[in-house]
């Protein structure tokens, strides 16, 4: 069976943790060897524990999952923690709106995961390993279940790993589709069959994670590039990138965009780069019966998914690494990248992706379950034409104290969209309030309107008149259960 | 360890939290969802403060102290922060305080006004729901609920049962019962430290006062109450006293003023109880029923072995509770005494207790099947409200005694208040009967104090030629340990107290609601047990057996313990109860 075929080859990438997708046949364990499979895992064995760590840490490698963490450090953590039995969880249950990496990789590279897994049990001290993956990748699910088979088969997994006194294990665990266990401490309680709410931390994952042991959690495209870079050494990793963020990216790129799909380059490439020469900008509209060609500019790109920002074409020259992208408000996150047109309205993003996050939480801290939905409250009210500059302040401040007082990374990251697009595009905000920015200084009171033309449309709406009969076969019907009975109590 | 508060130096114990930290230090940070009884989960993000190197601020409950923190509490972004989270919390809250029971009790409105939270800030985005998930003991109101998660985390816990969980997600999460059955359907033990815990009135005991002050105007029923060993003591919180304070004659004289026509001591139902229990006890040694015997007072307790442990049953004591030996008592003995006709007469009990009405319920706890044996229990909660409405000056009033003919009892009886009360009593009576002298030192320091389990061996009672061994628990989840243990020995004790509550009847689900930062009833509930000890050492009465109204009920009308009149008033019998009952609630 093809991969997700959405994996395309546009020119100009370095291709690190994509590299075997559409290369090998996910199901044939001899492809994934031929390519150098299970070598590292060969050459790990016979280093010392020590010696691995030192290699990761030196390859300057860093979660993958959004954070930035130093992956070396991570490991060396969970290595010193006191403790009989350890942990290795993968963390594939991506869930940003746009953002597939992992994904490919599961379906297309499973073994290069499980390769990783067990590089990284045999480090830390670890015999048992959990891949958490969301339910909704079925491919990913049955590749992987058919990898873990293989691997026995080859004994690369099970007990004495290759002639060695090491054994790890992999077992699967299946998300139920909740935003939030992507978040390590809920994800922890998950596999634990506990209700998927992150725990605060202290204590972190590294000295009491899951079942209480110390456990290393690490992403899947974070996991996929280990191989590599213990059988090619630290530097084949550490010279691509730039000073702080090494090694490469894989970013998915969608929205408004010719060429859409998943792409891998080097930490640091700019915006530029990534949106126009490999993107090649954004698609043009055809209209009318002639199809007259409307080109369109992208006006900016949401880096992050619903925990990132919106950064705007002016600053397209930033190069993509950990540092630069979250001085612009944004944060790498996993990688997703939506760009937009000039046809798309700000502030109709930032409601969509509060929306998400609305929708996501799990709703055990306050901030995040009441101050989002104020958030979205203010944005609703703002996009119907009743805000007011008081609410953009308000949407400022609410903003800023759900991400300073949040108890997980959903809700301290959830305001950036609305921060980030009023910090970009105040203009637009004030807008839709009705004020317009006078040339000079002050402001005028103007009717409500849209820039884009998003928001404001009035729909069509179907009524019911005099001719009803009370039948009500209208109402079970109806999708929306728009169809109230009245007159009767 | 040195860290430094508000720019001062200040010298922490290392491993605790900046909470404990500062709260040491004279300062007050507000918390909601914190309770130092229950456990820690961060959630209501109050007690936020800035810790220099932290880009956020952090929750001082669960972030222990680090060598050289500087700790803000006070900072403007710090207040700020707080204000905001409260805010929301109002947002989504149903603001009816005038009319709301815990209005003077709320922990909310206490944290938001120290705060000086003075406007709404935020629209309200939903509406109400105008639904109260019924339960007979316990009422669930969710537009009340802050969602701190008290109940869920005491009902797990320390109850064992976890019948409260959250359901739902984000905005619309909620607390409630596995696929939203209703409370009274599931393995709910009514023990009410969910109501007890809860920081708001999202929960509260069901209410009947309105039928008791109509019961008290009506001159055609004579009104009697008596008061349970820990409620004297746990009274005057509610009334700006010292924790702990003894409140007994106040007590007696408030209950009088209110109309009361009798106030009567339910100790001394306790004696009773030892009288029989004991009796009991020294038969099953003989062999008429299985050992280890277990207390059967605690009604908490029995609603939970009901359920979950109904092969317990036949080991559990036939002795009633003192409650319904009371009220057996009063309908029958008291009734013949005052000439009054029993269903003229209305019995209410006062106790620490919600899960007491739900035994007053029970299928074949009464005694006569013309009439209940107790009508009506109400909290130590409700009694305070009925104190103030009927404009009872509380910490004021002047002492009285209980009535007569039933209002004498013993240290012993008072006990029973508290974790290993029963057990020390019925050792007291047991001791001396078995041995047929009095002994100088009755005080069984080994049953005392608040581990969760006691054990002691008693070489005074022999059983199989060997010391007894006894064991006290307190808490279900740990008397569920208990039940695990002697399911793989039983013969590892010969007799065993349990209660629900942890520590006792002095942290009972019906008692006065928490205050301070660190939320700790467990600490209150010591101090009311050290003062319940304390009374009992001082007390010239020690020993049910000796109490002078016990020995004359039986010479006139009981005859002698485990008689046939004592079986058919003191005794009862219990049967299985299905945890799960009923369909989908509407």
């Amino acid at each position: 069976m093809k991969s997700n075929d959405s994996v395309s080859k546009y020119p100009g990438q370095t291709r690190l943790a994509l590299r075997n997708i559409d290369e090998i046949d996910p199901h044939k364990i001899g492809d994934y060897i031929d390519r150098d499979g299970y070598l590292a895992l060969g050459k790990a064995l016979k280093m010392s524990p020590d010696d691995i760590i030192k290699t990761i840490d030196d390859s300057g490698l860093r979660g993958r999952g959004g954070a930035g963490f130093p992956t070396g450090k991570k490991w060396s953590f969970v290595r010193a923690a006191q403790g009989d039995t350890k942990y290795v969880i993968c963390n594939a249950d991506e869930g940003d709106p746009g953002a597939f990496m992992d994904r490919a990789i599961l379906e297309g590279d499973p073994h290069s995961v499980l390769e990783a897994m067990t590089i990284a049990g045999f480090a830390v001290g670890a015999t048992k390993g959990f891949i958490y993956v969301r339910a909704e990748y079925p491919l990913a699910v049955s590749n992987l279940e058919i990898a873990i088979k293989q691997s026995h088969g080859k004994g690369f997994l099970g007990k004495n790993i290759l002639g060695s006194k090491f054994d790890f294990d992999i077992e699967l665990r299946l998300g139920a589709g909740a935003f939030v266990c992507g978040e390590e401490t809920a994800l922890i309680a998950s596999i634990e069959g506990r209700r998927g709410e992150p725990t605060p931390k202290p204590p972190f994952p590294a000295n009491s994670g899951l079942y209480k042991k110390p456990t290393l959690i690490n992403n899947v495209e974070t996991l996929t590039v280990i191989p590599m870079i213990i059988l090619r050494g630290a530097t084949y990793f550490n010279t691509i990138g730039t000073a702080t963020s090494k090694g490469t990216k894989v970013f998915a790129l969608a929205g408004n965009i010719k060429n859409g799909g998943l792409v891998e380059v080097p930490m640091g490439t700019s915006l530029k780069t990534l949106v126009y020469d490999i993107g090649g900008g954004a698609p043009s509209v055809f209209v009318g019966p002639n199809k007259v060609e409307m080109k369109r500019a992208v006006k900016a790109v949401q880096i992050g998914g619903p925990s990132g920002g919106c950064i705007p074409a002016s600053m397209f020259d930033t190069g993509l690494d950990y540092e630069s992208v979250k001085k612009l408000g944004a944060i790498l996150g996993s990688g997703g990248l939506v760009v937009m047109d000039e046809k798309t309205c700000m502030v109709d993003i930032a409601k969509f992706f509060i929306k998400f996050s609305v929708d996501e939480s799990c709703g055990k801290c306050v901030p995040c379950r009441i101050g989002n939905r104020k958030l979205l409250g203010i944005l609703e009210k703002i996009t119907s034409g009743k805000g007011a500059e008081s609410d953009i302040d308000e949407l400022v401040n609410l903003g800023k104290t759900i991400i300073s007082t949040s108890l997980c990374g959903l809700g301290q990251s959830s305001p950036n969209p609305v921060l980030s697009t009023i910090a970009n595009y105040r203009d637009e905000y004030l807008a839709h309030c009705g004020i317009k920015r006078a040339e000079g200084s002050g402001v005028q009171g103007v009717t409500p309107w849209c820039p884009a033309g998003v928001c404001f449309k009035k729909k069509a709406k179907y009524c019911i008149n005099e001719k009803c009969i009370s039948c009500g076969r209208c109402a079970p019907i109806c999708p929306v259960n728009a169809i109230h009975k009245e007159g009767e109590k | 360890m040195k860290v430094i508060i508000n720019g001062k130096d200040f010298e922490a114990n290392a491993g605790e939290s900046l909470l404990a930290a500062c709260v040491r230090a004279g300062i007050n940070i507000p918390t909601l969802c914190y309770s130092k009884s229950i456990g820690v989960i961060a959630s209501c993000r109050v007690c936020v403060v800035e810790v220099k190197g932290f880009n956020n601020l952090v929750t001082s409950c669960n972030t222990p102290v680090s060598e050289g923190m500087e700790i803000t509490t006070n900072s403007k972004r710090v207040l700020d922060a707080r204000k905001t989270v409260l805010e929301l919390i109002l947002a989504d809250h149903r603001l009816e305080c005038l009319k709301c029971v815990r209005s003077g009790s709320c922990r909310l409105k206490q944290v938001c006004e120290d705060a000086g939270v003075d406007k709404g800030r935020f629209e309200r985005n939903r509406e109400y729901q105008h639904l109260d998930c019924p339960n007979k003991y316990v009422r669930r109101n969710n537009d009340k609920c802050i969602l701190c998660g008290r109940c869920v985390r005491v009902c797990k816990n320390n109850s064992e049962v976890g019948v409260l969980a959250v359901n739902g997600r984000g905005f619309d999460a909620y607390i409630g019962c596995a696929f939203d059955k209703a409370l009274e359907t599931v393995p709910c033990i009514s023990c009410g430290q969910c109501v007890a815990n809860c920081p708001t009135a999202a929960l509260v005991e069901v209410d009947r006062l309105d039928e008791l002050k109509a019961k008290i105007n009506d001159p055609n029923t004579h009104v009697v109450i008596s008061t349970a060993p820990s409620v004297r003591v746990a009274l005057g919180d509610g009334f700006g006293l010292k924790k702990g304070t003894d409140t007994t004659g106040k007590m007696v004289t408030a209950l009088k003023r209110v109309g009361f026509d009798r106030v009567f001591d339910l100790d001394l139902a306790a004696d009773f109880t030892i009288m029989e229990e004991g009796t009991e006890l020294l038969k099953r040694i003989k062999g008429s029923a299985p050992l280890p015997m277990l207390t059967s007072c605690c009604p908490g307790w029995m609603n939970y072995a009901r359920m979950m442990h109904p092969e317990l049953l036949p080991n559990i004591s036939t002795t009633k509770s003192p409650q319904q030996i009371f009220g057996a008592l009063l309908k029958s003995y008291y009734a013949r005494e005052a000439k009054i006709t029993p269903e003229k007469i209305y019995t209410v009990m006062l106790m620490p207790c919600v899960a007491k009405e739900s035994e007053a319920d029970r299928e074949g706890i009464n005694s006569s099947t013309k009439y209940r044996d107790v009508d009506m229990t109400i909290t130590v909660r409700q009694a305070i409200r009925l104190f103030r409405e009927y404009n009872i000056d509380f910490a004021n009033l002047a002492d009285t005694d209980f009535d007569d003919p039933l209002g004498l009892s013993s240290g012993a009886g008072l006990i029973f208040g508290t974790t290993g009360g029963v057990m020390e009593a019925a050792l007291r009576t047991l001791c001396e009967k078995t041995l047929g002298k009095k002994m100088n030192n009755i005080d069984f320091e080994s049953v005392r104090g608040e581990r969760g389990l006691k054990v002691a061996e008693v070489p005074e009672i022999k059983v199989g030629g060997k010391p007894a061994r006894v064991a006290v628990v307190s808490g279900i989840s740990n008397a569920e340990k208990l039940i695990q243990e002697i399911k793989q020995d039983p013969s590892k004790y010969h007799f065993i107290e349990i209660m629900a509550c942890l520590g006792g009847c002095v942290n009972g689900g019906g008692m006065p609601c928490h205050d301070g930062v660190i939320q700790n009833n467990f600490a209150n509930a010591m101090e009311r047990a050290g003062t319940l000890y304390h009374m009992d050492k001082y007390n010239k009465l020690r020993r049910s057996h000796e109490n002078p109204v016990v020995q004359k009920v039986y010479k006139d009308y009981l005859g002698e313990p485990n008689s046939e009149l004592a079986h058919k008033l003191l005794h009862t019998h219990y049967k299985a109860k299905p945890k799960y009952t009923g369909g989908q609630p509407k």
